[in-house]
């Protein structure tokens, strides 16, 4: 593991990748302040300039920069205006901006700024010590095992959807290994499939180009649609930002706080399909239920530990969620699936391989977690008051600029205006599925996860030992994955089922008091 | 009635129909195979067909789920009032949305995807962004020059000379008479 770190430093401590992680917390924490830019479109924006920096491991530095740059960013909006970029940062407001109308801004800033880093820097400690075991055991699968946990990451996104309402994220699965089947496969070159005799599907679908459709596209037109979405709500005086210390009474309560949240958050954060946005909920539900009584009380108008608990928990999230991309390839959440999309489109080949196969990245991505969080904390700190201020860009000029960067980022991939017409039909199409609430990031899991599980699939079907599908049953590591996937997606429909057999034995037995 | 056209059922009859024209596409594809691939375990029909049977399932599966009762309901006023500010329009609330502007900035961005080679990347997006203000309802015009020439021109210079990549600059008749 040392070794691994020296490669991570000596990768991660370049000029250029400072300079570029640097840029990436700003840019990230600048986008990601905006309301309703979160970190998936921020990345989502950011995959053409990092695919034109060519060398991977700096590139995946760079977007992992942006990547905490735009969850803080998204906690500072929730903090000054009470618009939550995103839903991780949700639970953020609920305290933040009491606070900051108080007149406190500074301080939840500050508070959520150490938070932040604390929560990150102890889910990148744990990474440290998980990723390696967890990538030396993934190392032992063979095709089937790997094809089982490709259908296990699916069915846990099914924790996407509604409560009850699971078979929509698993739809959405569907929706996106379909689109990955687009095209030539990896196996079947020369014999393009599905392209309609029109020449751009030939090479499937970009996931650059999907990606802007899937998120960044969509984002605007709600925008438009919406003019009150994500603006404003305050009186203006949580704005202004003084006083940013806090004393020592206030640093032992965060304490035991964010130790607390922090290994909950990691844990949370490792589960696909869970993430950061359960992560911080649970995190205030948690210490709200285990405050003592005149704490609890507090909460909701400004407490300091409802403010420390979901920031330390959604970081500590966001670096858990790194656990099954980096060892297993399998995207954990939205984030990371985007992530996938770019470390594929830098021509690396992610899994249990990375480790061995490109260390510099696989390491690289870990010490740019410490050293991205030490950067936010120091570089960020003080131009909040400066950030803030983007705040203030109306919609008018916004929209047409997300529009506009989404536009440059599917164009620059082969110059070839197809890609365009390709991303605004997907953007009408998300849009059209988000009004129903269908979700959409199970779409780019399945699109991701589609290419490669075809891959395994036709590896372990060629394989001479067993004959056509039996290797399923003969190999115990692959039923019992593809037993668990089972177990996961029928669950949540069961839970849904019982939720609503209880709710009619409770509307029943109202109506016979009656 | 009512009940029975809810979001989610919509939605899946359509997804349902692309489903069948999927299936049906898939298992015509073994038309395209050469013969002496037919007997291989591995054709590139199997993923497609699995997934055309899988997605039938799951429209079919949508259309016929229960309407009432599945929304998260949060017992925490707090929560619950996340829940409503985080939320996206729905179809319950169509008809307060910005629809012509909606789709007059979905044209508008036809018309860019379309121009924009021939008329080369900074004049177009020059009026994509201009245009792109106007019909937002914006009216500061020096302000949306400025903007909408500088974003162009610093995007071009990144690409071209950081990203090291080629895009037009300028309509071709432009470029080929400076030598470009």
């Amino acid at each position: 593991m040392l070794e691994g770190i020296l490669t991570g430093l000596s990768a991660a401590f370049t000029f250029q990748a400072i300079a570029l992680v640097v840029l990436g917390c700003i840019i990230g924490s600048f986008i990601g302040m905006v309301p309703g830019l979160g970190p998936m479109q921020v990345i989502a924006i950011m995959i053409p300039v990092a695919v034109g920096i060519g060398e991977p491991s700096i590139a995946m530095i760079m977007l992992a920069g942006v990547y905490y740059g735009a969850v803080f960013g998204g906690s500072t909006s929730s903090i000054l205006i009470n618009a939550p970029g995103v839903a991780s940062t949700v639970a953020t407001s609920f305290d933040g901006y009491p606070m900051a109308r108080k007149g406190f801004a500074g301080k939840a800033l500050t508070i959520a700024a150490i938070s932040s880093f604390a929560g990150g820097t102890i889910g990148a400690l744990l990474l440290t010590a998980a990723a390696k075991p967890l990538a030396d055991v993934a190392l032992l699968f063979q095709s089937p095992e790997y094809l089982a946990v490709m259908v296990l990451g699916m069915t846990a996104v099914a924790a996407f959807g509604e409560r009850g309402r699971a078979y929509k994220a698993v739809l959405m699965v569907i929706f996106g290994m379909i689109l990955a089947s687009v095209g030539e496969g990896s196996q079947f070159a020369n014999r393009p499939r599905f392209t309609f005799s029109y020449v751009p599907l030939q090479d499937g679908i970009s996931s650059i180009t999907l990606i802007m459709g899937l998120f960044a596209v969509p984002e605007a037109f709600f925008l438009i649609l919406d003019p009150k979405r994500g603006q404003y709500k305050g009186d203006g005086a949580s704005k202004e930002i003084t006083n940013m210390r806090i004393n020592a009474k206030e640093a032992r309560e965060m304490v035991p706080v964010i130790g607390r949240q922090s290994i909950l958050g990691f844990l949370i954060g490792v589960m696909p399909g869970a993430g950061a946005t359960i992560a911080s909920l649970m995190g205030y539900a948690m210490e709200r239920n285990i405050a003592p009584k005149e704490k609890r009380e507090e909460f909701g108008k400004g407490s300091l530990r409802g403010l420390t608990a979901p920031e330390t928990a959604n970081n500590a999230a966001s670096t858990g969620s790194f656990v099954p991309m980096l060892t297993l390839g399998i995207p954990g959440s939205g984030t990371t699936a985007i992530l996938l999309v770019a470390l594929i489109s830098l021509g690396v080949q992610p899994g249990p391989g990375l480790i061995n196969d490109n260390p510099e990245i696989f390491w690289g991505i870990i010490i740019s977690m410490y050293f991205g969080n030490v950067v936010l904390l120091i570089l960020n700190y003080p131009l909040i008051p400066y950030i803030a201020k983007l705040l203030a860009v109306p919609r008018t000029f916004l929209i047409p600029f997300v529009l506009f960067f989404s536009m440059v980022g599917a164009y620059l991939v082969s110059q070839n205006p197809a890609e365009l017409y390709t991303m605004i039909v997907l953007g009408v199409v998300t849009t059209i599925l988000r009004l129903a609430r269908f979700p959409i990031a199970p779409i780019v899991i399945g699109f991701i996860l589609g290419i490669r599980m075809e891959d395994n699939l036709g590896r372990a079907l060629t394989d001479p030992d067993y004959v056509g599908f039996s290797f399923i049953w003969e190999r115990p590591m692959t039923l019992a994955f593809l037993l668990i996937a089972v177990a996961m997606l029928l669950y949540p429909m069961i839970e849904g089922r019982l939720a609503r057999r209880e709710r009619k034995v409770v509307a029943d037995s109202t109506m016979n008091k009656d | 009635m009512a009940r029975l056209l809810t979001p989610d059922r919509i939605i899946g009859v359509i997804l349902l129909i692309f489903s069948c024209l999927f299936t049906w596409a898939a298992f015509d594809l073994e038309k395209t195979i050469p013969p002496f691939f037919r007997n291989q375990p591995m054709r590139l029909d199997t993923l497609p067909r699995i997934l055309g049977v899988f997605s039938i399932i799951a429209s079919v599966i949508t259309i016929i789920s229960p309407t009432t009762g599945a929304k998260r309901v949060s017992d925490n006023k707090q929560l619950k009032e996340s829940e409503d500010r985080m939320a996206d329009l729905s179809f319950e609330t169509f008809g307060q949305a910005k629809w012509g502007q909606l789709c007059a900035m979905i044209a508008l961005m036809f018309v860019y995807a379309s121009v924009l080679r021939l008329g080369g990347f900074i004049p177009t997006t020059f009026f994509l962004l201009l245009f792109g203000s106007i019909l937002l309802g914006e009216r500061r015009w020096i302000a949306m020059v400025i903007v909408s020439l500088a974003a162009p021109l610093a995007i071009w210079l990144l690409v071209t000379y950081v990203l090291q990549r080629t895009i037009v600059p300028l309509p071709a008749p432009l470029m080929n008479l400076i030598g470009g």
